[in-house]
Protein backbone atom coordinates (compact mmCIF):
# COMPACT_ATOMS: atom_id res chain seq x y z
CA UNK A 1 0.00 0.00 0.00
CA UNK A 2 1.93 3.17 -0.86
CA UNK A 3 2.26 5.77 -4.14
CA UNK A 4 5.37 4.95 -5.90
CA UNK A 5 4.29 7.37 -9.43
CA UNK A 6 2.43 9.92 -10.74
CA UNK A 7 0.36 9.26 -13.97
CA UNK A 8 -2.98 10.02 -15.72
CA UNK A 9 -5.85 8.14 -15.01
CA UNK A 10 -6.16 6.25 -18.44
CA UNK A 11 -9.85 4.72 -18.29
CA UNK A 12 -11.02 8.23 -18.24
CA UNK A 13 -8.82 9.50 -21.43
CA UNK A 14 -10.25 6.54 -23.13
CA UNK A 15 -13.79 7.56 -22.44
CA UNK A 16 -13.93 10.63 -23.55
CA UNK A 17 -12.43 9.94 -26.88
CA UNK A 18 -14.39 7.25 -27.70
CA UNK A 19 -18.42 6.38 -27.92
CA UNK A 20 -18.59 7.01 -24.20
CA UNK A 21 -17.74 11.27 -24.55
CA UNK A 22 -17.84 11.78 -20.77
CA UNK A 23 -17.63 15.36 -21.36
CA UNK A 24 -13.63 15.92 -20.06
CA UNK A 25 -12.13 19.61 -21.19
CA UNK A 26 -9.29 20.19 -18.47
CA UNK A 27 -9.00 23.85 -18.66
CA UNK A 28 -12.15 24.02 -16.19
CA UNK A 29 -11.15 25.41 -12.98
CA UNK A 30 -14.16 23.67 -11.19
CA UNK A 31 -11.76 20.66 -11.63
CA UNK A 32 -10.39 19.75 -7.63
CA UNK A 33 -7.45 19.46 -6.30
CA UNK A 34 -7.41 16.62 -3.29
CA UNK A 35 -4.82 15.50 -1.56
CA UNK A 36 -4.29 11.69 -0.21
CA UNK A 37 -2.36 9.95 1.97
CA UNK A 38 0.45 7.18 1.20
CA UNK A 39 -2.38 4.48 1.99
CA UNK A 40 -3.50 4.85 -0.85
CA UNK A 41 -2.15 2.41 -3.99
CA UNK A 42 -3.76 4.04 -7.64
CA UNK A 43 -4.56 2.15 -10.00
CA UNK A 44 -4.11 4.08 -13.48
CA UNK A 45 -5.82 1.91 -15.41
CA UNK A 46 -9.05 1.01 -13.25
CA UNK A 47 -9.39 3.98 -10.78
CA UNK A 48 -11.96 6.29 -12.52
CA UNK A 49 -14.10 8.26 -9.86
CA UNK A 50 -12.83 10.53 -6.94
CA UNK A 51 -13.62 8.69 -3.10
CA UNK A 52 -12.48 10.18 -0.11
CA UNK A 53 -10.54 6.88 1.00
CA UNK A 54 -7.43 7.96 2.25
CA UNK A 55 -8.11 11.53 1.39
CA UNK A 56 -5.84 14.41 3.63
CA UNK A 57 -8.19 17.34 4.54
CA UNK A 58 -7.98 19.71 7.38
CA UNK A 59 -8.39 23.40 8.39
CA UNK A 60 -8.22 25.33 5.20
CA UNK A 61 -8.06 22.38 3.20
CA UNK A 62 -11.82 21.44 2.88
CA UNK A 63 -12.52 17.30 2.54
CA UNK A 64 -13.23 17.28 -1.41
CA UNK A 65 -10.56 19.44 -2.18
CA UNK A 66 -10.14 23.22 -3.81
CA UNK A 67 -11.53 23.88 -6.73
CA UNK A 68 -8.62 25.38 -9.34
CA UNK A 69 -10.48 28.84 -9.97
CA UNK A 70 -9.08 29.42 -6.40
CA UNK A 71 -6.36 27.29 -5.03
CA UNK A 72 -3.33 29.96 -6.51
CA UNK A 73 -2.04 32.74 -4.42
CA UNK A 74 -4.84 35.28 -2.93
CA UNK A 75 -7.19 32.47 -4.07
CA UNK A 76 -6.70 33.10 -7.25
CA UNK A 77 -7.17 30.49 -10.42
CA UNK A 78 -4.07 27.82 -11.13
CA UNK A 79 -5.51 28.93 -15.04
CA UNK A 80 -5.24 25.02 -16.38
CA UNK A 81 -3.74 25.00 -19.97
CA UNK A 82 -2.86 21.93 -22.61
CA UNK A 83 -0.25 23.03 -25.04
CA UNK A 84 2.52 21.10 -26.98
CA UNK A 85 5.75 20.86 -25.05
CA UNK A 86 7.86 19.52 -26.34
CA UNK A 87 7.12 18.56 -29.73
CA UNK A 88 4.85 15.84 -30.14
CA UNK A 89 3.56 15.66 -26.61
CA UNK A 90 0.79 17.66 -24.84
CA UNK A 91 1.34 18.97 -21.96
CA UNK A 92 -1.45 20.16 -19.23
CA UNK A 93 -0.12 22.55 -16.68
CA UNK A 94 -1.40 25.44 -14.27
CA UNK A 95 -0.25 27.96 -11.99
CA UNK A 96 1.75 26.57 -8.63
CA UNK A 97 -0.94 25.81 -5.85
CA UNK A 98 -0.79 28.20 -2.84
CA UNK A 99 -3.84 27.71 -0.04
CA UNK A 100 -3.01 29.90 2.94
CA UNK A 101 -4.18 28.76 6.74
CA UNK A 102 -3.74 24.85 6.34
CA UNK A 103 -3.24 22.96 8.83
CA UNK A 104 -2.81 19.51 7.39
CA UNK A 105 -0.88 16.27 8.19
CA UNK A 106 1.20 13.40 5.67
CA UNK A 107 -0.03 14.90 2.45
CA UNK A 108 2.06 12.41 0.00
CA UNK A 109 0.42 13.16 -3.28
CA UNK A 110 -2.55 15.14 -4.99
CA UNK A 111 -5.38 13.74 -6.78
CA UNK A 112 -6.92 15.96 -10.06
CA UNK A 113 -11.05 15.17 -10.99
CA UNK A 114 -13.71 16.54 -12.52
CA UNK A 115 -16.23 17.80 -9.92
CA UNK A 116 -18.33 19.21 -12.28
CA UNK A 117 -19.09 15.59 -14.20
CA UNK A 118 -22.21 13.69 -12.78
CA UNK A 119 -22.57 11.07 -15.27
CA UNK A 120 -21.76 8.87 -16.75
CA UNK A 121 -18.72 9.34 -14.96
CA UNK A 122 -18.97 11.25 -11.53
CA UNK A 123 -15.67 13.20 -10.46
CA UNK A 124 -13.55 12.07 -13.39
CA UNK A 125 -10.17 11.23 -11.91
CA UNK A 126 -7.79 13.28 -14.25
CA UNK A 127 -4.10 13.04 -12.79
CA UNK A 128 -2.16 12.17 -9.42
CA UNK A 129 1.33 13.88 -8.81
CA UNK A 130 3.23 12.10 -6.23
CA UNK A 131 5.17 14.34 -3.95
CA UNK A 132 7.45 11.31 -3.20
CA UNK A 133 7.35 12.06 0.35
CA UNK A 134 4.66 13.34 3.46
CA UNK A 135 3.86 16.89 3.82
CA UNK A 136 2.37 18.69 6.68
CA UNK A 137 1.22 22.18 7.93
CA UNK A 138 0.48 23.95 11.18
CA UNK A 139 -1.79 27.36 10.32
CA UNK A 140 0.29 27.71 7.27
CA UNK A 141 0.35 27.81 3.43
CA UNK A 142 0.15 24.20 1.28
CA UNK A 143 2.04 24.80 -1.66
CA UNK A 144 2.98 23.01 -4.65
CA UNK A 145 5.14 24.51 -7.16
CA UNK A 146 5.48 22.72 -10.61
CA UNK A 147 8.14 22.14 -12.54
CA UNK A 148 8.74 23.92 -16.07
CA UNK A 149 7.59 21.12 -17.55
CA UNK A 150 3.79 21.07 -16.58
CA UNK A 151 2.00 18.95 -13.92
CA UNK A 152 1.57 16.19 -16.51
CA UNK A 153 2.39 15.17 -19.91
CA UNK A 154 1.66 12.59 -22.74
CA UNK A 155 3.97 11.59 -25.33
CA UNK A 156 2.60 11.02 -28.62
CA UNK A 157 5.15 10.16 -30.44
CA UNK A 158 7.51 8.16 -28.07
CA UNK B 1 -38.94 18.17 -36.26
CA UNK B 2 -35.77 17.33 -39.05
CA UNK B 3 -33.33 15.52 -37.31
CA UNK B 4 -29.68 17.03 -36.86
CA UNK B 5 -26.61 15.15 -37.95
CA UNK B 6 -23.90 14.50 -35.63
CA UNK B 7 -22.05 17.15 -36.42
CA UNK B 8 -24.95 19.69 -35.75
CA UNK B 9 -25.46 18.70 -32.29
CA UNK B 10 -21.32 18.65 -31.49
CA UNK B 11 -21.53 22.31 -32.73
CA UNK B 12 -24.78 23.17 -30.52
CA UNK B 13 -23.17 21.42 -27.32
CA UNK B 14 -20.07 23.04 -27.93
CA UNK B 15 -21.84 26.06 -27.79
CA UNK B 16 -24.04 25.27 -24.93
CA UNK B 17 -21.42 24.42 -22.76
CA UNK B 18 -19.15 27.26 -23.67
CA UNK B 19 -22.25 29.74 -22.07
CA UNK B 20 -23.54 27.67 -19.21
CA UNK B 21 -19.06 27.96 -18.21
CA UNK B 22 -19.33 31.45 -18.83
CA UNK B 23 -22.18 31.71 -16.50
CA UNK B 24 -21.04 29.51 -14.06
CA UNK B 25 -20.01 31.21 -10.50
CA UNK B 26 -17.50 28.23 -9.50
CA UNK B 27 -15.52 28.90 -12.61
CA UNK B 28 -12.45 32.02 -12.88
CA UNK B 29 -14.15 34.58 -14.86
CA UNK B 30 -12.99 36.83 -14.41
CA UNK B 31 -9.66 36.69 -13.29
CA UNK B 32 -9.29 37.75 -9.72
CA UNK B 33 -6.40 40.37 -11.09
CA UNK B 34 -6.96 42.46 -7.75
CA UNK B 35 -6.88 39.53 -5.45
CA UNK B 36 -3.81 38.29 -6.55
CA UNK B 37 -1.71 42.39 -6.72
CA UNK B 38 -2.69 41.96 -3.23
CA UNK B 39 -1.60 38.80 -2.62
CA UNK B 40 1.82 39.47 -4.26
CA UNK B 41 2.72 42.61 -2.92
CA UNK B 42 0.98 41.81 0.85
CA UNK B 43 3.14 38.73 1.05
CA UNK B 44 0.16 37.25 2.97
CA UNK B 45 0.90 33.39 2.17
CA UNK B 46 4.46 33.03 2.36
CA UNK B 47 6.05 29.61 2.50
CA UNK B 48 8.70 27.43 3.01
CA UNK B 49 10.25 25.04 -0.06
CA UNK B 50 11.65 22.23 0.33
CA UNK B 51 15.82 22.44 -1.26
CA UNK B 52 18.60 19.38 -1.22
CA UNK B 53 21.02 19.86 1.17
CA UNK B 54 23.98 18.01 0.96
CA UNK B 55 24.34 17.51 5.14
CA UNK B 56 21.04 17.44 6.00
CA UNK B 57 18.63 16.27 3.05
CA UNK B 58 15.39 18.31 2.45
CA UNK B 59 15.65 21.21 4.04
CA UNK B 60 12.88 23.71 4.27
CA UNK B 61 13.65 27.52 2.41
CA UNK B 62 11.53 30.83 3.53
CA UNK B 63 9.89 31.60 0.22
CA UNK B 64 7.59 34.62 -0.94
CA UNK B 65 4.37 35.12 -2.85
CA UNK B 66 5.77 35.96 -5.78
CA UNK B 67 7.96 32.81 -6.07
CA UNK B 68 4.37 30.61 -6.34
CA UNK B 69 3.16 33.46 -8.29
CA UNK B 70 5.43 36.35 -9.60
CA UNK B 71 3.93 39.77 -11.48
CA UNK B 72 4.67 38.41 -14.86
CA UNK B 73 2.68 35.44 -14.31
CA UNK B 74 -0.52 37.07 -12.64
CA UNK B 75 -0.47 39.23 -16.02
CA UNK B 76 -0.72 36.27 -18.47
CA UNK B 77 -3.14 34.40 -16.44
CA UNK B 78 -5.47 37.48 -16.59
CA UNK B 79 -5.15 38.10 -20.31
CA UNK B 80 -5.72 34.01 -21.55
CA UNK B 81 -8.27 33.93 -18.95
CA UNK B 82 -10.24 37.27 -20.72
CA UNK B 83 -9.24 35.68 -23.90
CA UNK B 84 -10.68 32.24 -22.46
CA UNK B 85 -13.85 34.00 -22.26
CA UNK B 86 -13.90 35.75 -25.52
CA UNK B 87 -13.92 32.81 -27.09
CA UNK B 88 -16.42 30.99 -24.92
CA UNK B 89 -18.94 33.52 -25.57
CA UNK B 90 -18.26 33.48 -29.42
CA UNK B 91 -16.69 30.52 -30.44
CA UNK B 92 -14.66 31.17 -34.15
CA UNK B 93 -11.62 31.75 -35.80
CA UNK B 94 -10.60 34.76 -34.58
CA UNK B 95 -11.47 34.26 -30.82
CA UNK B 96 -9.58 31.04 -31.10
CA UNK B 97 -6.48 32.66 -32.44
CA UNK B 98 -6.86 35.02 -29.47
CA UNK B 99 -7.39 32.29 -27.28
CA UNK B 100 -4.00 30.15 -28.21
CA UNK B 101 -2.01 33.31 -28.45
CA UNK B 102 -2.52 34.53 -24.30
CA UNK B 103 -2.73 30.62 -24.02
CA UNK B 104 0.98 30.13 -25.03
CA UNK B 105 2.19 33.65 -23.74
CA UNK B 106 1.26 32.25 -20.23
CA UNK B 107 2.69 28.98 -20.73
CA UNK B 108 6.05 30.20 -21.48
CA UNK B 109 5.78 33.15 -19.07
CA UNK B 110 5.42 30.06 -16.40
CA UNK B 111 8.44 28.32 -17.91
CA UNK B 112 10.65 31.42 -17.86
CA UNK B 113 9.65 31.71 -13.89
CA UNK B 114 10.00 28.08 -13.25
CA UNK B 115 13.43 27.65 -15.29
CA UNK B 116 14.76 30.85 -13.00
CA UNK B 117 14.16 29.18 -9.81
CA UNK B 118 16.00 26.96 -7.61
CA UNK B 119 13.38 24.83 -6.54
CA UNK B 120 10.04 22.95 -7.35
CA UNK B 121 8.24 20.95 -5.61
CA UNK B 122 5.79 20.51 -2.33
CA UNK B 123 5.94 23.54 0.27
CA UNK B 124 4.79 23.59 3.69
CA UNK B 125 5.03 25.73 6.86
CA UNK B 126 6.16 22.99 9.05
CA UNK B 127 8.88 20.32 8.74
CA UNK B 128 8.36 16.86 11.02
CA UNK B 129 11.02 14.74 10.59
Amino acid sequence: MAITVSGFYIQNLIDELDVTNIGFDWTLTTHKIALISNSATPNFDTDVTWNSTNEISGTGWASGGIALSAAAAGGTSTAPTLTISPTGTIMWDMGDVSVASTTLTNARACRFYADALTTPTADALILLSNFGADYSTVAGTFGIQWAATGVGTIDGTP
Amino acid sequence: MAEQTYGELAAERVAALGRARLADPGEHFPYKREAARAAIEDDTAPAKVWVWDPRNGLVPRDRPTADFLPEAVADATEAYVTAQAAYLADPGAGTKTGYEAARDALVAARQVHRRGRATHGVAADEVRF
